[in-house]
């Protein structure tokens, strides 16, 4: 019998990334242009390379565009961009790691548990930044990890987590954090709208600067999580078998809860609390081409973005001069989303 | 030399004896089986020569290195285990199985070179699974699943195969099929196989020499027709026994004697 060569990787893999990587950065510059001021895409690509210092600007653009562009949109975009990217990365190795399909760091509770540790830092006189230092998002790290250490040990029974009780436990986790969220907020200020809007997830609003505090640790988390696409498959075979094939159990987990909770709730530190990504995306890339984690992690990080920049576009027009969250556009498209998923393994205990 | 030193260990869990004092000795090459009743300590012994647990005293050796001692690289590339349950995920296909059994050669980065896949395909045609290279492992059947793990461990080129209850789950087919590959592999790639078993006739017909173990001690050690007789065998497993000749080969069946 013959049989073809066949690399487990197939290079089609990553023709597939680069195509789409292609269509976030066409989404991008579209969704720069929209908004209650039109500018073309030919335009916005002009400022951007002026602004790069490539070459001088056009005469014919306004300078108004030059700021709605550059110290508005663009900052906004990006910010949906890495917001998207890292939450359903975080998810997809969540999901790898507990090995349950629904671990997405809003249900397991990560990004309530970021929620209260940034609040924490908003309501009371502690400094966002501090010697270069971004006491907003670790604060949220602190947070999101006190989540997600109690939902794992709460699970865990022996060698494996339980899949019902690390959800259960988010649950209880993430409503807790809520509350105790609302309390401050309500208790700092009574009209609590602004905050209020970041919570349910905004990123109306969002600066260089926010953009500049978290891109160095996203960037640094994001390439780490990258390498591990082979080992979290071999954790799909359990612990005791992933450790006789090689991998060092306890680091390799130590390392990816660490990354992907420094993901999320970096992200929450900017943009609050923006739910499903996490969840949608890995579970439509795995529909698509199937679990391997060394093809999902990039992919559905990328398919992440593209979600959260169509969600934000319809966050800041549809209500438009008005803005809506973008948190309840991803609640209105991934809690459906959900109940699909639970309702195609309803025959699975979980 | 002997390839597996185990010396005085102890395991001791929730206050009670796992394993009281274990002393074994298994050669290069050969086929060394562990019996005993459920709960004797048989996987318990497994994980322990495994890396998997740490005794709480004595020491085990492969190759002359203590296994406690090793990073989970080296250990892979040393000893290659099949658990007795070998956990899965569904959508993952047979090839990307056998392929993640070249990890502990791999570096973090590093992708599998031609020889990786060359080595990952001569495992999956000698226990014949290449053919079910792209089938999702959730579509096969018990037996061909048992082989593709088998096929994975291969693919570790360890010089020590261990394997927790190889035929359980099997039909009678499959059984001796999956023994027939693990003996053939024993003797053309001289891979020492540490094997525990609950069929005690399997274990009389595919053994080079058998440990006989119960409530975490050796009662018996030796070839097969010395450590299968029935005064033994009966005592431990709490029924009458009988050991009969096989028919072909007179290796030594073990068979319940029924009461009427």
């Amino acid at each position: 019998m013959v049989v073809k060569f066949q690399n487990s990787y197939r290079l089609g893999n990553t023709t597939i990334i680069i195509f789409f990587v292609g269509i976030l950065l066409l989404f991008s510059i579209l969704a720069v242009g929209f908004g209650s001021v039109q500018i073309p895409p030919m335009s916005v690509v002009q400022i951007i390379i002026s602004k790069l210092q490539i070459s001088s600007l056009d005469q014919g653009i306004p300078n108004s565009w030059v700021t709605i562009v550059w110290d508005i949109r663009i900052p906004r975009i990006i910010a949906a961009v890495i917001a998207g990217y890292s939450l359903a990365v975080s998810g997809a190795v969540y999901q790898g790691l507990f090995r349950n399909p629904l671990a997405d760091p809003y249900l397991i509770g990560v990004a309530s548990g970021a929620g209260l540790g940034a609040t924490i830092v908003l309501v009371t006189d502690v400094p966002v930044i501090w010697f270069g230092a971004p006491i907003l998002s670790i604060a949220a790290f602190i947070g999101g990890s006190g989540a997600v250490l109690c939902g794992y040990l709460i699970s865990r029974t022996g060698n494996r987590v339980s899949l019902g009780t690390l959800i259960l436990a988010g649950v209880a986790v993430g409503s807790f954090s809520g509350a105790m969220t609302y309390f401050l907020m309500i208790n700092a200020d009574p009209d609590v709208k602004p905050l209020l809007a970041w919570l349910m997830g905004g990123l109306s609003g969002i600066e260089w600067d926010d953009i500049l505090m978290i891109i160095p640790y996203i960037l640094i988390f994001a390439s780490i999580v990258l390498f591990y696409g082979r080992t979290l498959n071999i954790l799909q075979f359990g612990e005791q078998d992933a450790s006789s094939l090689g991998v060092d159990v306890e680091r390799t987990k130590i390392i990816l809860i660490l990354s992907a909770t420094i993901l999320t709730s970096f992200v929450v530190s900017i943009s609050g609390l923006i739910g499903f990504i996490g969840l949608v995306a890995p579970h439509i890339i795995r529909l698509l081409w199937g679990p391997d984690n060394r093809f999902l992690i990039p992919m559905a990080g990328i398919m992440g973005a593209i979600f959260l920049l169509i969600a934000d576009l319809f966050a800041r027009t549809i209500a438009s001069p008005a803005e809506i969250p973008v948190g309840l556009v991803t609640a209105f498209l991934g809690a459906p989303f959900f109940l699909y998923i639970l309702f195609r393994n309803r025959y699975q205990v979980i | 030399m002997n390839k597996i030193q185990i010396q005085d260990v102890n395991v001791v869990l929730n206050g009670s004896d796992i394993v009281n004092n274990i002393s074994l000795e298994i050669k290069k090459g050969e086929i060394f089986g562990v019996i005993g009743p459920n709960g004797s300590g048989k996987t318990t012994l497994v994980r322990l020569l495994s890396g998997l647990l740490n005794p709480n005293s004595g020491q085990i050796n492969v190759n002359d290195s203590s296994i406690s001692n090793l990073s989970a690289k080296e250990r892979g590339k040393l000893v290659a285990v099949v658990s007795q349950n070998p956990e899965y995920s569904p959508g993952f296909k047979v090839w990307d199985i056998v392929i993640s059994g070249r990890n502990p050669h791999l570096g973090m980065i590093q992708r599998e070179s031609i020889r990786d896949v060359m080595v990952a395909k001569n495992a999956m045609e000698r226990v014949d699974v290449l053919h079910l290279s792209d089938r999702s492992i959730e579509t096969l059947s018990g037996g061909e699943r048992q082989r593709v793990f088998l096929a994975r461990a291969l693919t570790q080129e360890s010089s020590v195969l261990i394997l927790d209850e190889p035929t359980s789950n099997l039909d009678i087919g499959y059984q001796i099929s999956i023994m027939e590959y693990i003996k053939e592999i024993n003797q053309n790639s001289e891979i020492t196989v540490f094997i525990a078993i609950h069929d005690l006739s399997v274990a009389g017909h595919y053994c080079d020499r058998i440990a006989l173990i119960n409530c975490g001690e050796v009662i018996n050690i030796g070839t097969p027709e010395k450590v299968l007789n029935e005064e033994t065998l009966s005592m431990i497993y709490g029924t009458n026994i009988i050991i009969v000749p096989h028919p072909n080969d007179a290796s030594p069946m073990v068979v319940p004697k029924f009461n009427n």
